[in-house]
C-alpha cells in the first residue's frame, strides 16, 4: 500500500514537472519586450512580435493567482500554446462587451464606442456618444441583476468581454471560456493611486489593438494632473481640515487612508482629519468619534445624494452640529448626471482624476482658480 | 380505485410531469433556441448556431440537473425532519444546518482576508468545501446535543437556536465586510442553479447517494415515529439509531445542496407538504419518493419562472421559491386539522 502511494505521488510529480516544463518553453521561446507603466500595479504589459501578453496580477484585493491573456495581431504568425492563457483574443475585434461604467470611457477616449454591443443596466451609462448607441438600439441589455445574463453573452459572442470581480460571478468564467467567448478581468478599482486606476487604459488599449493611442490619452490626463497639483507649490497655501462620508443608522462611513478617495482629498491639499483610518476601504466609525474630530472640520468632500442643506439636516439631524454644516461648507460629486440618471462621477472618476484634483483643488483653494466651474463636485444649496 | 393503484398512478404522472418540466426548464431561457433545435441536438444532432450549444448544452442543462438534485435533496431532508420532530414546521433551516453553511462561506468571503486568505479569489470549490465543513461542523453540535437531549421537541428548539446564533455570527461579518466583499455573500445568499458546472455535478450526485443511504433502510421506523416516540420504542424501533440516521442524512443532504447552491428558502418546508396532500398518505414508503419528485418538479418550476424567459432579467431562485414556497406554508397552517397530521 505504502508502495503504491509512493509510486503515485512520483508519477505525478513527474506528469506536473512535464507539464509545466511545456508551459515554460513555449513562452520562453518567445522574445518579449516589457513595457514599463508608471502607476498601475495591477497588470502589466509586454510585446512579442506579432503579439502582445497582458498579465492581471491584481485581479482583485489580495489576489494571488495572475490571469494572463494573450493578444494576437491581425495576421499574426505566433504559435501558441493557447492552454496557458486565460484567453487568446483576435485582432481586431468588431463587437465588445463592457460590464462596469468605468470601462465605458475607455471606448470613448480611445474613439471606438462603436464596438460596444451589450452591457448590463444600460440606465446606469451616461456617455452621450454611448447614449445615443443605446438610443439606436446597437446596445443590447444583458439585465440588472448582480451578473449579466450568461445566455446573451453567449449569443452575442463578443471578440471580448472585460469583466469587473465586482459584483460579478466568477464561476461563470469557465462556461464562458467553454463558450469561446474571451473574458478578461479588469482590476482597476485594487489600484489606491488615481493615476493607477487611469493607466488601466492601456490595458483596454492592448485589447483594441490602440496601444499607441491609449498611452498618449493617459499622458495627457498624468500631464493634467501634474500640472493642477503643482499650483499648489506657487504660494504658501494651509491646508484645510477635510471630513468625508455619510452616516447610515449610527454607523459613519469614511473612507480609510490609503483609499483612493482618501489619496485624493491628500493631493489636492486637504487635510484629512481620519487619515489614522489605516486600510483602503471605508472605516466604520461612531458618530461619536467624527463629532468629536471632525466637528470643526472647514469642508465635508462626498456627502450622500442629498438636494440641500435643509433636507440634509432634516434627513439626520445630527449632521446639524458640524461646522461644515452650519457654513454650508459640504460637496457632493452629483454636479452631473447622465440622462438616464447615472452619476457621470462613477463612470468618468476613475480615468480622469485630473478633474476630480482640479475640483478638490478649487474647493480648498478657490483663489488658484479664479472664474473657472467644478466639474464633477457641487457646493450644497442652503 | 385502490390507493395502491392511485399511488402508482400518481407517481407515474409525477414522473412524466418531471420530465415535461424539464425540457420545458431547458427551452425556455433569456435567449429564444426552438424547442425543435433542442429536441433535434438531445437526439444526435446539432444546433444550427453554435452558441446555442454552449447555452444548452453548458448551462441550461447542468442547471436543470442542478435543480433535481437540488429539489430532491431539500425536500427529503424536510420530510425527515418534519416526521422526527413531529412538527410540521421542521424544515433543513430549524436545525441551523443551511445557517451552518452560510456561516462557512461567510467567513470564506467576509472574514477571507483576517486570515489571509482572499474572499474574491474564492473558486466554485473553495465555497462548496467551506459551505459543507459550516454544515457539518453545526451538525457535530447537534449531535453532542441528540446524544445528551433525548427528547426531539428540545432537539428542535436547540436547532433553532443554533441557527440563530450562527445567524447572528453571519450579521457581525457582514456588518464589517467592506462593500465587495458584502455584495460577494449577498448575491450567494440569493441562491443560484445556473453556477455549478457539468464537472461538479457528479460530486454532487454523489453527496446525495451518500446522504439517502441512511434514511433508506429506516423508511418503516419513519412511519413509528409518527405516533411518538414510545409508540415507536413499543413496535421495536430504535430511536436512537434513528435520531442519528435523521441527523446525518439531513446534514449530508441539505448540507451539499446549500453548498452547490446557495441557501434556497421553502422547498424543504413546502414540498412534503404538497407530497402528503397529493397522495393522502403518512407512509413513508410512498412520502419519500413522492417528495423526490415533487422537489424536482417545484424547483424546475420556480426556476424557470426566475429565468424570465425572453427577458434579460433573471430573478433569484431563492425569492422565487419564498414567493410560491410562503403563502404555501401559510395556507397549510390556516387549515384546520393542520397539527393532527403530526
Amino acid at each position: 500500500m505504502h508502495v503504491l502511494r509512493v509510486i503515485f505521488l512520483c508519477l505525478g510529480m513527474l506528469l506536473f514537472l512535464l507539464v509545466g516544463c511545456t508551459n515554460q518553453e513555449s513562452i520562453q521561446n518567445w522574445e518579449l519586450e516589457s513595457l514599463s507603466l508608471s502607476y498601475a500595479e495591477g497588470f502589466s504589459v509586454a510585446k512579442g512580435d506579432d503579439f502582445w501578453v497582458l498579465t492581471v496580477s491584481q485581479a482583485f484585493p489580495e489576489a494571488k493567482e495572475s490571469f494572463r491573456y494573450l493578444i494576437l495581431e491581425e495576421g499574426s504568425k505566433t504559435s501558441y500554446a493557447a492552454k496557458s492563457f486565460d484567453a487568446v483574443i483576435q485582432l481586431p475585434v468588431s463587437e465588445v462587451l463592457l460590464t462596469s461604467t468605468t470601462h465605458v470611457p475607455h471606448l470613448d477616449y480611445l474613439q471606438e464606442t462603436d464596438l460596444l454591443v451589450g452591457f448590463p443596466n444600460l440606465d446606469l451609462i451616461s456617455s452621450v456618444p454611448t447614449r445615443a448607441r443605446i438610443a439606436k438600439g446597437l446596445v443590447k441589455d444583458l439585465g440588472n441583476a448582480p451578473s449579466a445574463n450568461i445566455e446573451l453573452i453567449l449569443e452575442i459572442a463578443p471578440d471580448w468581454m472585460m469583466v469587473s470581480t465586482l459584483g460579478e460571478d466568477l464561476s461563470y468564467l469557465e462556461i464562458l471560456k467553454k463558450g469561446g467567448v474571451p473574458a478578461v478581468i479588469n482590476g482597476e478599482y485594487v489600484e489606491q493611486h488615481p493615476l493607477g486606476r487611469a493607466e488601466w487604459i492601456k490595458f483596454t488599449g492592448v485589447l483594441l489593438g490602440k496601444w499607441d493611442d491609449a498611452v498618449r490619452v493617459f499622458e495627457e490626463i498624468e500631464q493634467n494632473y501634474q500640472e493642477t497639483l503643482a499650483l499648489l507649490t506657487t504660494q504658501e497655501l494651509a491646508k484645510p481640515t477635510v471630513i468625508s462620508g455619510v452616516m447610515y443608522k449610527d454607523i459613519w462611513y469614511m473612507p480609510g487612508a490609503d483609499s483612493w478617495g482618501a489619496r485624493l482629498l491628500a493631493e489636492a491639499g486637504g487635510a484629512y482629519l481620519f487619515k489614522d483610518q489605516k486600510g483602503s476601504g471605508s472605516s466604520q466609525l461612531s458618530y461619536e468619534v467624527v463629532l468629536d474630530r471632525g466637528q470643526e472640520a472647514a469642508y465635508w468632500i462626498g456627502a450622500a445624494d442629498f438636494p440641500n442643506l435643509q433636507a440634509m439636516g432634516e434627513a439626520e439631524p445630527r449632521y446639524r452640529s458640524f461646522d461644515a454644516w452650519k457654513k454650508g461648507n459640504i460637496y457632493t460629486y452629483t454636479q452631473k448626471k447622465g440622462e438616464t440618471g447615472g452619476l457621470e462621477y462613477f463612470e468618468l472618476g476613475y480615468l480622469r482624476p485630473d478633474l476630480i484634483v482640479k475640483d478638490l483643488m478649487m474647493i480648498f483653494h478657490p483663489e488658484l482658480f479664479p472664474g473657472d466651474t467644478m466639474y464633477f463636485y457641487q457646493k450644497l444649496d442652503e | 380505485m385502490s390507493s395502491h393503484s392511485r399511488h402508482s398512478l400518481l407517481m407515474l404522472g409525477m414522473s412524466i410531469a418531471c420530465m415535461i418540466l424539464f425540457v420545458l426548464n431547458i427551452s425556455f431561457g433569456s435567449v429564444a433556441i426552438p424547442v425543435g433545435e433542442i429536441f433535434g441536438r438531445l437526439l444526435g444532432g446539432s444546433f444550427s448556431k453554435s452558441s446555442w450549444e454552449t447555452i444548452v448544452m453548458d448551462y441550461r442543462i447542468p442547471k436543470a440537473i442542478t435543480a433535481l438534485l437540488a429539489g430532491t435533496a431539500l425536500s427529503i431532508a424536510g420530510l425527515q425532519m418534519q416526521t422526527f420532530f413531529r412538527n410540521p414546521l421542521a424544515g433543513p433551516y430549524v436545525l441551523g444546518i443551511s445557517s451552518g453553511a452560510g456561516l462557512g462561506v461567510a467567513l470564506l468571503v467576509l472574514a477571507g482576508s483576517i486570515i489571509g486568505f482572499s474572499g474574491y479569489a474564492v473558486g466554485v470549490w473553495a465555497t462548496i468545501i467551506a459551505a459543507s465543513a459550516g454544515a457539518v461542523l453545526v451538525l457535530l453540535l447537534m449531535s453532542l446535543t441528540a446524544w445528551k437531549v433525548r427528547d426531539s421537541m428540545t432537539l428542535l428548539i436547540v436547532g433553532l437556536m443554533f441557527g440563530s446564533a450562527v445567524s447572528a455570527l453571519i450579521a457581525v461579518l457582514a456588518f464589517f465586510a467592506d462593500a465587495e466583499q458584502l455584495k460577494m455573500f449577498t448575491i450567494w445568499s440569493m441562491g443560484s442553479l445556473g453556477s455549478t458546472q457539468s464537472n461538479q455535478l457528479a460530486g454532487f450526485s454523489i453527496a446525495i447517494v451518500l446522504g439517502l443511504l441512511p434514511v433508506l433502510g429506516m423508511l418503516k421506523s419513519y412511519n413509528a415515529m409518527l405516533l411518538g416516540e414510545n409508540y415507536a420504542r413499543s413496535m421495536g424501533v430504535n430511536v436512537n439509531k434513528l435520531r442519528w440516521a435523521m441527523i446525518m442524512s439531513t446534514g449530508v443532504l441539505a448540507g451539499s445542496a446549500t453548498a452547490f447552491c446557495g441557501p434556497i428558502a421553502f422547498i424543504g418546508i413546502a414540498v412534503p407538504h404538497m407530497a402528503r396532500l397529493l397522495f393522502r398518505t403518512s407512509d413513508h414508503r410512498i412520502l419519500l419518493p413522492a417528495s423526490a419528485l415533487i422537489g424536482m418538479g417545484v424547483l424546475l418550476i420556480c426556476d424557470t419562472i426566475a429565468q424570465l424567459p425572453g427577458s434579460a432579467q433573471t430573478l433569484p431562485i431563492n425569492a422565487v421559491t419564498s414567493l410560491i414556497g410562503a403563502p404555501m406554508v401559510i395556507w397549510l397552517i390556516m387549515r384546520r386539522n393542520f397539527s393532527k397530521e403530526f
